[in-house]
Parts: structure tokens; sequence; C-alpha cells
């Protein structure tokens, strides 16, 4: 039924035999150049990185965020106060679209890198693992932290004009998260994470 | 593996399917991969449908998204200010931020246009007559940027939070919306389309043409 030897290109289609890559090699497509399998991941390292990163998602989260003085006035959000301002403006759904975004699913994503090495190294739950990785696959595209950092600096631009602007722990508790974020991915290869969880129940 | 031609075969030649969810090489006359038990197929179902309908989605609020106000900012003494995207953008840059305000440009207004044109591209022009490399890294590349759209979605959001006091407030208006709904529509319209079937055609005319 599977045919354990071949791999396809995703986007062309086209066949080739499977081969066990070495750390710094990876298999690029010889039709449309594609990079097949990059063969770079290291789940201990995406691990240590990811765990930083929930942490860090604690405190950032925990603590306020970034407060302005204007005008003698002082206004302090928190990551959740900037999405409940959407609510306050009758924009729900995009409340709730911008709260998926930044809230849920990074959380759902270093928990998920989290949970899959775990279960890798202890060998528990691998069907579970499984469909983890499946949604996490779907997942990975809304995944919207360094966006959401971009737009809190360019916020920043725009108010540096007619406010000062004092940052708190919960921004440098995010900056950090969003580096532990993106090396957790870096290191976290999803496909080679499934390719793990299916071919450690035929050996 | 018999190869006859210079390049190499295609999965669906060998009548395999290539499960784009674990990445297993599976025989075609299945419907579910036995090892992840998601749906194969060996093309996207209706991938062209699929993508036109979210096209024509964003193509339409394109127009809400650049022409409704995004947010209204109140001042003591001064009437209400409303602002585009556009001259959100055209304020920044009067004002010498010019870095920020090219980073807006490119990500709000130049990415979706950019995108949507892509992909009206890639739909109405499916059988290419040389290798569609090009076409396919186009793909890859509206793909990889399509999440950075939304950061004037979060600039919104955060402005709308933090300038909140009876001097001064902002407060989003509906052509965020329309815009966050336009960026999600794009997304959308493209993890729908496949790229194979730029490959499929492309190889049915080579193989006419060498015979």
């Amino acid at each position: 039924m599977i045919i354990h030897n071949r791999i396809a290109c995703p986007y062309c289609d086209t066949i080739y035999d499977k081969k066990h890559l070495q750390p710094n090699e990876s298999l690029v497509c010889s039709v449309c150049h594609t990079t097949i399998d990059r063969g770079a991941a290291d789940f201990r390292r995406a691990f240590i990185f990811a765990l930083t990163g929930v942490i860090l998602f604690v405190i950032a989260n925990a603590y306020p965020f970034i407060t302005i003085e204007l005008a003698g006035q002082q206004t302090t959000i928190t990551i959740a106060s900037s999405i409940d301002s959407l609510f306050n403006n009758r924009l729900d759904i995009l409340g709730i679209l911008v709260f998926f975004l930044i809230i849920i699913t990074p959380l759902w994503y270093l928990l998920g890198v989290v949970w899959v090495v775990l279960s890798f190294r202890f060998n528990i739950a691998i069907s579970l693992t499984r469909r983890f990785l499946h949604l996490m696959t779907h997942l990975s595209p809304w995944n919207m932290l360094e966006v959401y950092l971009v737009g809190v600096l360019v916020m920043i631009v725009k108010v540096m004009q007619m406010a000062d602007i004092h940052f708190d722990y919960g921004f440098w508790a995010f900056s950090a998260l969003m580096g532990c974020s993106i090396l957790a991915n870096y290191y976290f290869d999803l496909a080679d994470a499934v390719t793990h969880a299916y071919t450690e129940e035929r050996a | 593996m018999p190869t006859l031609k210079n390049e190499p075969d295609t999965c669906r030649e060998y009548g395999f399917c290539n499960c784009l969810e674990c990445g297993a090489v599976v025989k075609k006359d299945i419907t579910l991969c036995p090892r992840c038990h998601s749906h194969l197929h060996s093309r996207k179902p209706k991938s062209l449908q699929k993508s036109w309908m979210f096209l024509i989605t964003s193509i339409i609020l394109f127009f809400p998204a650049n022409l409704l106000p995004i947010t209204y900012t109140r001042t003591i003494g001064q009437p209400v200010q409303v602002d585009t995207i556009m001259s959100s953008i055209l304020f920044l840059w009067h004002h010498g931020s010019y870095a920020v305000a090219s980073i807006i440009f490119v990500a709000s207004i130049f990415t979706p246009f950019f995108k949507i044109a892509v992909l009206l591209y890639l739909l109405t022009h499916p059988a290419p007559k040389r290798p569609p490399v090009i076409q396919t890294k186009l793909y890859r590349f509206i793909h990889f940027v399509g999440r950075w759209s939304m950061i004037d979605v979060f600039v919104v959001a955060l402005l709308g939070a933090l300038v909140q006091n009876n001097l001064a407030s902002i407060t989003p208006g509906a052509g965020i919306f329309a815009f966050a709904a336009v960026v999600v529509a794009t997304m959308f319209a493209t993890e729908q389309f496949d790229i194979r079937i730029l490959w499929d055609k492309y190889r049915d005319y080579s193989c006419k043409n060498q015979s």
C-alpha cells in the first residue's frame, strides 16, 4: 500500500528514491528547485526553545505590555486589552480573528512542539501525537507572532510623535518569545517530525 | 526504474498518490491514507473552482478595504480625522517616517495586490509551454508572504487600545475589517490552488510535441 522507498515533490509531483539525509544535506527537487526535505530537524533544541517560549508566553501575557503618556495621562495595555479594543468597537469577528492569530495558534504551536518531542522521547501516545502534527501542519501559516511584533513597532513609530512610550516587561518577554518561536520553528521541522512519527512504528 | 525521458517521472504516471499530510507515497486506488488516515487525492479536489471563489471574494473586498476608513482619530479642538490605508501611509511619509511608510505600503497595499495578480495569472494561464519553474517560485513566494499583510490589522488594534483618553482617541473603522478579510481570503485561495496542475499541463504538452 505505502511505497516506503519513494518520496514525491509536493509542488510538481516528481518522484524520487528516498535516501537517509546527513545533518547538513537537503533534498532539492531537480525539476522545480523546491527543497523537499531539509534534514535540519533537531528535536532537542526545538524542545528547549519551545519550553522557554511557553514560559515567556505566560510572562508576556500576564505583565503590562506598553505604557504611553499622552498629555499627562498614562495608558497601559496588555496584549489581551489590545484585542479587547476591537470588541469594544463592535468589530467582534476581527477581535476573534486576532485572538486566534496571536494567542491561540502560537500557544498551541509551542505546546505542540513540547508535547511531540516528549512523546517521541518516551514513546507515549504516538497516535495522539500524529493528530497533533496534522493540526499543526494546517495551523502553521496562521501563527503570526512575528507579524504582531512588527505591527507593534509600526504602531510605536506612529504614536511616537504625540506621546511618550515606555516598554514594560511584557514587551521584552514578547520579543524574546518571538526569537524562541522562530528558533523552535527552525529546529522543529514539521515534515521531518511527521516522517519520524510514522517511521517509529515500523522500526 | 525505466527512465527513457531525461526528466524523472511523476507520482501520477506510476499510479501513485502523494499524501500531502504525511508525505507518504501511496498506491492510487485507495481513498484514505493508510499511514495518517487523511483523504487521498492525486490533485487537490476542485482546486481551481475553490481558488477562484476565494480570489473573487478577495477582489471584491479589496475595494472597501482600500476605500473605507480604517481609523477615526479624535483630538480635542480638531475635527475628526478619517484615515484610509493609503492616507495613513501618506501621513507617515509626510512626517518623515519613510522606512515605516514603506513597510506598511509593501505589507498592506503591494502584497495583497501582488498576491491577487499572481493568483489571477496562475489561474488564467494554466497551460504553460515551458517548465513552470517561475510560476512555482511565485506560488511559493505568495504562500510565504501572505501572513505579513496582517501588520496593519494589528497596528490598528493596538492604536485603538492605546490612544484612549479624553484628549485623543483612535477608533478602528470598518475598512480594517474588510482588509483582514482580503488577507484571509487570499491566504485560503493560495492554500486551495494546486500548482501541480500546471506541471501536468506542461508535461502533456511536451509529450505531444515529442511524438
